[in-house]
């Protein structure tokens, strides 16, 4: 079963019109949602975490519509989710806040629960810091909470919200081991705006921009370079130029678009 | 409890440490504390009162204190004897919070003739000392077990065995007065 | 330790069926050599052990719990609803201390009356308002951290919205109504807050189904001063804090539950206006 199918999906809030028709399908491994600042990947995400609805298309999510609130209680059930900017409560640990994720996920058995928060937290390797407070531990530290709260309960389709941003490229090298592993038999997407992210751990990838999908392929369609960028063809309305560590977007004709 | 180790092999931590790790807020160091030392905890206050259900609480109040107390211990001497002593304070406790006599002191099914194998054990702990200890009627031996070898105070031992601290006061110098002459 | 006890006078101790020397002697070794002390512990069986693991487990974990939360769980709370309503910030020790500080400042100006009753409606004003902003810290995105997380969880958004702000509006009415002793006048309108105050917290709960919690209470919040203001300024003030006030305080709480029951699907989804 195809975990993600969205077709045409369109969003806006006040006068901005963030998603202008989104159409894609993700299936089992790690599909990267690539694209500059702005162009609506967190809305997109946000979206396929039930956690906001759109204005208009259809969304199906797990073989299921989360419009309809029995639906989305049950994708809820089998769905992992990292925002871009996770939150954690004061003065909690490690421990402590996963603890807190694992009841909202209706993991009511204490001793069940605990043994499914310590699981996680080994998966993320930080089993030596478990009981310390979050506020003092590293952003890569952080993060690494943050992915093992939304492993909790083996969901079947994970979101991650620009995961690797703010990590050094050693934190970066061992979260892409981490979500390869997490990819195995489940549907991971996940959000970037670097290229390598991309490159190094996406069988396949959806570039966004300007609320819209503007590719939608495997990396390896990333052919020759020239000016030190490599050229992607896309669909006939815009070319997608990827050089390390940007990404920009063309629109046939002009040169300049959207970019990081 | 899964597979928790209960012995110390080569490399891994020793009581100590572990006890100090459960002072930082270890859980994994005091879980393992608990796989090693609760078992013979149980037996141990199995032997001075036997009704399971207050061996179980005592048990399960000694492990509580020893996660808050985990910071105070001074390092010095056996974990196993810092656990005890808290240990048979915590049965004292449920002791007295309970009517008698659901509660009694147990005796072994028969004083018989130590085998050679406890003969050795006797002679490599206490000597001549074990021989004479037998030869006590059960209420002295009673007395001198909790208040020599379980290392309580008076008060405590007359807690423990029902006793007001005269009593135990009275039987702990007849006990001493007949040692005394085995042992000349 | 070279010496151990062999296993047969082991096995009579841990049957109980040593002799009392041979069982002091085990013992007495016991509490030095943890080769001996692992050879004993199948003698107890499994379960008992685990079970009174989980009893100590339990306990260590409550004993690590914020204050709040040993309070509500000692008050009959479920463990993990306590957890929940643990970190509200509403429900944390300096916001009541800080709203029963008003209540009681407030009372005591009421006392210092200059014959025109205005010490006494600057109480009936605030004391309502008291809970409303308790309402606005119990949820939502500037009260939770993690309020992205709430929303992507199956555990029902509602639920989590009802039983925080009740249990805000129980503890700060409460804590007015601790503060209300304060008052000198006992009459009726020691207690006509007490209606508006469920009535305006239940309009910010309806309202926050379509904006965020901080809006709904500001909303809120303005309208009751505005009326208040009003029937001040011409002198009917009787009105809302009388009778018909009570009445119409009356309706608002009837209706703003019936709003809230036939919207609360809207709660599952982010409910801020923009992105």
């Amino acid at each position: 079963m195809t975990a993600v199918r969205v077709q045409d999906v369109t969003k806006s809030f006040g006068r901005t019109r963030a998603l202008q028709g989104v159409t894609f399908s993700a299936g089992v491994g790690v599909t990267g949602l690539l694209g500059p600042n702005g162009a609506g990947k967190t809305t997109l995400l946000r979206m396929l975490a039930t956690v906001l609805a759109p204005d208009s298309g259809s969304l199906q999510l797990l073989g299921r519509n989360p419009q309809d609130a029995d639906d989305r209680l049950a994708i809820r059930r089998r769905l992992g989710y990292l925002p871009q900017e996770p939150g954690f409560h004061r003065g909690f640990s490690v421990f402590d806040f996963i603890d807190y994720v694992a009841i909202l996920k209706e993991l009511t058995d204490r001793q069940a629960r605990h043994q499914e928060v310590r699981r996680v937290i080994d998966a993320v390797g930080l089993s030596d810091v478990a009981g310390r407070r979050i506020r003092a531990l590293s952003g890569g530290m952080r993060r690494r909470v943050g992915v093992a709260q939304a492993i909790l309960g083996e969901p079947e389709l994970v979101i991650l919200d620009e995961p690797t941003a703010g990590l050094d490229p050693e934190q970066r090298l061992r979260f892409r081991d981490l979500v390869s592993r997490i990819g195995e038999g489940r549907t991971v997407l996940l959000s970037t705006h670097m290229t390598e992210d991309v490159a190094a751990l996406c069988p396949r990838v959806v570039v966004v921009d300007g609320g819209r999908t503007v590719f939608d392929g495997t990396p390896s369609a990333l052919t020759g370079t020239a000016d030190g960028r490599v050229w992607l063809a896309a669909d006939r309305s815009a070319l997608v130029a990827l050089s390390l560590g940007s990404v920009q977007v063309l629109r046939r004709g002009a040169s300049n678009g959207s970019s990081v | 409890m899964g597979d928790v180790v209960t012995s110390p092999h080569a490399g891994e931590p020793v009581d100590a440490d572990l006890l100090r790790a459960t002072g930082a807020g270890d859980r994994t160091a005091f879980e393992t504390l608990y796989a090693r030392h609760a078992p013979w905890l149980v037996l141990r206050l199995t032997r001075r009162c036997n009704d399971p259900a207050l061996v179980d609480e005592a048990v399960q109040d000694t492990f509580v204190a020893v996660w808050r107390g985990a910071r105070r211990w001074d390092g010095r001497g056996e974990v196993a004897a810092w656990i005890w002593g808290i240990g048979i304070r915590r049965l004292i406790d449920q002791l007295r919070s309970r009517p008698r006599p659901t509660a009694e002191l147990v005796e072994a099914d028969a004083e018989r003739e130590p085998s050679a194998e406890e003969r050795v054990l006797l002679g490599v702990e206490y000597g001549d000392l074990a021989g004479a200890l037998d030869r006590l009627s059960p209420e002295l031996r009673a007395v001198v077990q909790a208040t020599v070898l379980d290392g309580l105070t008076t008060r405590e031992a007359g807690h423990l065995l029902g006793l007001p601290a005269g009593t135990v006061k009275t039987r702990m110098m007849r006990a001493k007065a007949q040692l005394r002459e085995a042992l000349a | 330790m070279s010496w151990h006890i062999d296993s047969e006078t082991l096995q009579r101790y841990a049957t109980g069926t040593a002799t009392s020397a041979t069982a002091a002697s085990a013992e007495a070794h016991l509490t030095g050599c943890a080769e001996c002390r692992a050879l004993l512990a199948p003698a107890v069986p499994a379960p008992r052990l685990d079970a009174i693991w989980a009893e100590v487990d339990r306990q260590v974990d409550l004993s690590s719990r914020p204050l709040a939360e040993r309070l509500l769980t000692r008050a009959g709370v479920r463990e993990d609803t306590a957890r929940l309503l643990a970190v509200t910030p509403s429900l944390r020790g300096a916001w009541l201390t800080s709203i029963l500080l008003a209540a009681v400042l407030a009372a005591l100006a009421a006392n210092v009356t200059d014959g025109t009753g205005r010490g006494m409606a600057i109480f009936l004003t605030l004391a309502p308002l008291l809970p409303v902003a308790g309402v606005a810290l119990s949820y939502g995105p500037a009260a939770d951290p993690a309020y992205e997380l709430t929303l992507a969880a199956p555990y029902s958004v509602l639920r989590l919205v009802l039983l925080r702000s009740i249990a805000v509006v129980t503890c700060t009415v409460a804590l007015t109504a601790i503060g209300a002793l304060a008052l000198a006048d006992n009459g009726w309108q020691a207690v006509a807050w007490l209606l508006p105050a469920l009535a305006l917290s239940a309009a910010t709960l309806a309202l926050s189904v379509r904006t965020t919690p901080t809006w709904a209470s500001a909303a809120v919040g303005t309208a009751w001063l505005c009326i208040v203001l009003v029937s001040r300024g011409s002198s009917q003030d009787e009105l809302v804090f009388g009778p018909p006030g009570q009445v119409a305080a009356l309706l608002l709480l009837a209706g703003a539950v019936l709003a809230l029951l036939h919207f609360r699907s809207r709660f599952s989804y982010d409910t801020r206006r923009s992105s």
